[in-house]
């Protein structure tokens, strides 16, 4: 029934992004308001400037409605179609830098820059491009690619079926995938979890003293790409795959390294924990950058 | 890998040794790699049974499914102890039970054979795959897990017309890649069933597997 009324709601609509707004109003908000969006398909575009106002711009069918509902813990906005689907909706949307944002959808894509708040954006089928963010910074999508940049906090980043591209973020990072590629540069972080199906996993940037991170594939391969500089701790296992290292390991045996042995490694002090783990890809330590994979 | 030392590692891991007797392991653990590598595994194996039943489904099917896990109405209840701790105790050959332990916890390997559908779409996971161990289903599977898993199956079957073809084809993909790396994990832990790599790379695609079917079953359910 949905989906009979989606088809219905997409043949009669134009795309959204070709008509002139609908809606375009500016609400005053209070400190410590939030925003929560949610779309069943479309677009979502926030960016930010330094009043204490929201503005939406909304792009769509005139049967379609958006309705946007100022309350006690900040504002909503929402559509509603008279036959039933809410149809697509295209926002533009101005929010203060220090609004936190909540946007879900279906059919929705989603950029959101330059927050310095806490964002949720959590997507079915469309990309999620976040730049910025502070506090919890969370990007789902089932169908799309998901990428965070320039993130402070706790990243929690996932994409059932595309890549995972977190860049220059700071904190605490969890980035999932099943057979999404997970590439993560310019890192700083002291706690780094990424885990993946069929997806490589590439990191690049600094293991800090006293960090932990792991890095778990099944099919994919790990790349990590760290300074020469690092003090850390390997703990590398691999069922029928591949290890290659350009650095010199204290302890380490490529022989030791099949079967799902533990394998541990220490290059430098060995301050930092790091877990190496694929199933059947490759494992690889390189100096400085990763090369991309090749194929992929 | 057999040392004096190897028998005590489980007890030093509950902290039930003497004090002397752990001293003297913690000088020895700064020497033998093996058993400190053994010891972290150890305790890997002692946190992910900690962690196994904390994960509740998201999606509002759960109140279906939880009686069904903890025994519903038709199973008589354990009484409660008070004051009772859960303890974890392992020596060496045991880590083989307790690796099965974690095993049926997951469950899942019945419910893969039997309905594992069609070829997956995703790449082999390898080019030529080592194991010729055949595969031995009896012992492994966890009736729980696989109800829950028939559960949210059988939720998404009835929710298909909500979604659309390309959406239950990229979930369907993606469950047969997981459903692909269960098997061979499987299939590797029958020839190795001591592995606490296995095992745990079992228990964390199967959790995947639930993972990825509840948020399935919730976007049937019209939430993201």
């Amino acid at each position: 029934m949905l989906l009979a009324g989606l088809a219905i709601a997409l043949t009669l609509a134009q795309p959204a992004s070709r008509q002139a707004p609908q809606t375009d109003e500016t609400v005053a908000v209070q400190r410590g308001a939030r925003l929560s969006i949610n779309n069943f398909a479309g677009e979502v575009l926030i960016r930010t400037w330094d009043k204490d106002s929201l503005r939406v711009v909304a792009r769509h069918q005139p049967r379609t409605r958006v309705h946007i509902r100022p309350g006690s813990s900040g504002v909503t906005i929402s559509s509603s179609g008279s036959m039933g689907a809410p149809g697509s909706v295209d926002y533009e949307i101005t929010a203060p830098a220090w609004m936190p944002l909540r946007v879900e959808g279906t059919y929705n894509f989603v950029t959101i820059e330059g927050a310095q708040a806490e964002i949720y954006a959590n997507t079915m089928r469309g990309d999620v491009i976040i730049k910025g963010g502070s506090g919890v910074v969370t990007a789902k999508s089932v169908e799309g690619e998901v990428q965070v940049q320039g993130a402070r906090g706790k990243v929690n980043v996932s994409s059932v079926n595309e890549k995972v591209r977190i860049t220059d973020a700071t904190g605490d990072i969890i980035a999932e995938s099943v057979n999404g590629d997970i590439t993560m540069t310019g890192i700083d972080s002291k706690s780094v979890d990424a885990s993946s199906v069929n997806g490589t996993i590439v990191y690049e940037g600094k293991l800090a003293d006293g960090g932990h991170y792991n890095f778990g594939t099944h099919n994919g391969d790990v790349a990590l790409g760290i300074p020469e500089s690092t003090n850390a701790t390997f703990v590398i296992r691999t069922y029928q795959g591949t290890v290659s290292t350009e650095f010199t390991l204290e302890g380490y045996n490529p022989q030791d390294a099949r079967r799902g042995r533990r394998v541990t490694a220490t290059l430098g002090k060995g301050s930092a924990d790091v877990t190496l783990e694929t199933f059947g890809g490759s494992i690889r330590l390189r100096k400085g950058s990763v090369a991309r994979p090749r194929g992929r | 890998m057999a040392d004096n030392w190897t028998e005590r590692l489980s007890d030093y891991v509950d902290d039930e040794l003497t004090p002397g007797e752990r001293a003297a392991l913690d000088a020895h653990l700064a020497s033998c790699r093996e058993c400190a590598g053994t010891i972290a595994d150890l305790r890997a194996v002692v946190d992910r049974a900690r962690e196994l039943p904390v994960r509740p489904p998201a999606a509002d099917l759960w109140p279906g499914i939880e009686p069904r896990l903890t025994g519903g109405s038709q199973t008589r209840p354990l009484p409660f102890h008070a004051h009772t701790t859960r303890k974890f105790a392992f020596t060496l050959p045991q880590l083989v039970a307790a690796g099965l332990a974690l095993m049926v916890m997951s469950g899942g390997g019945v419910w893969v054979l039997q309905h594992g559908g069609p070829a997956t779409e995703m790449p082999p996971v390898a080019a030529s795959d080592p194991i010729r161990e055949p595969v031995v289903p009896a012992g492994i599977a966890d009736p729980r897990y696989d109800e829950a898993i028939a559960d949210l199956q059988q939720a998404l079957e009835a929710g298909r017309a909500e979604l659309d073809a390309t959406t239950i084809r990229i979930l369907e993909a993606n469950l047969s890649a997981i459903d692909a790396a269960i098997e061979q994990s499987r299939r590797a832990l029958a020839g190795d069933p001591a592995n606490v790599y296995l095992n745990n790379h079992l228990a964390d695609a199967r959790q995947r597997k639930l993972a990825l079917l509840r948020r399935a079953t919730a976007l049937v359910g019209g939430k993201t």
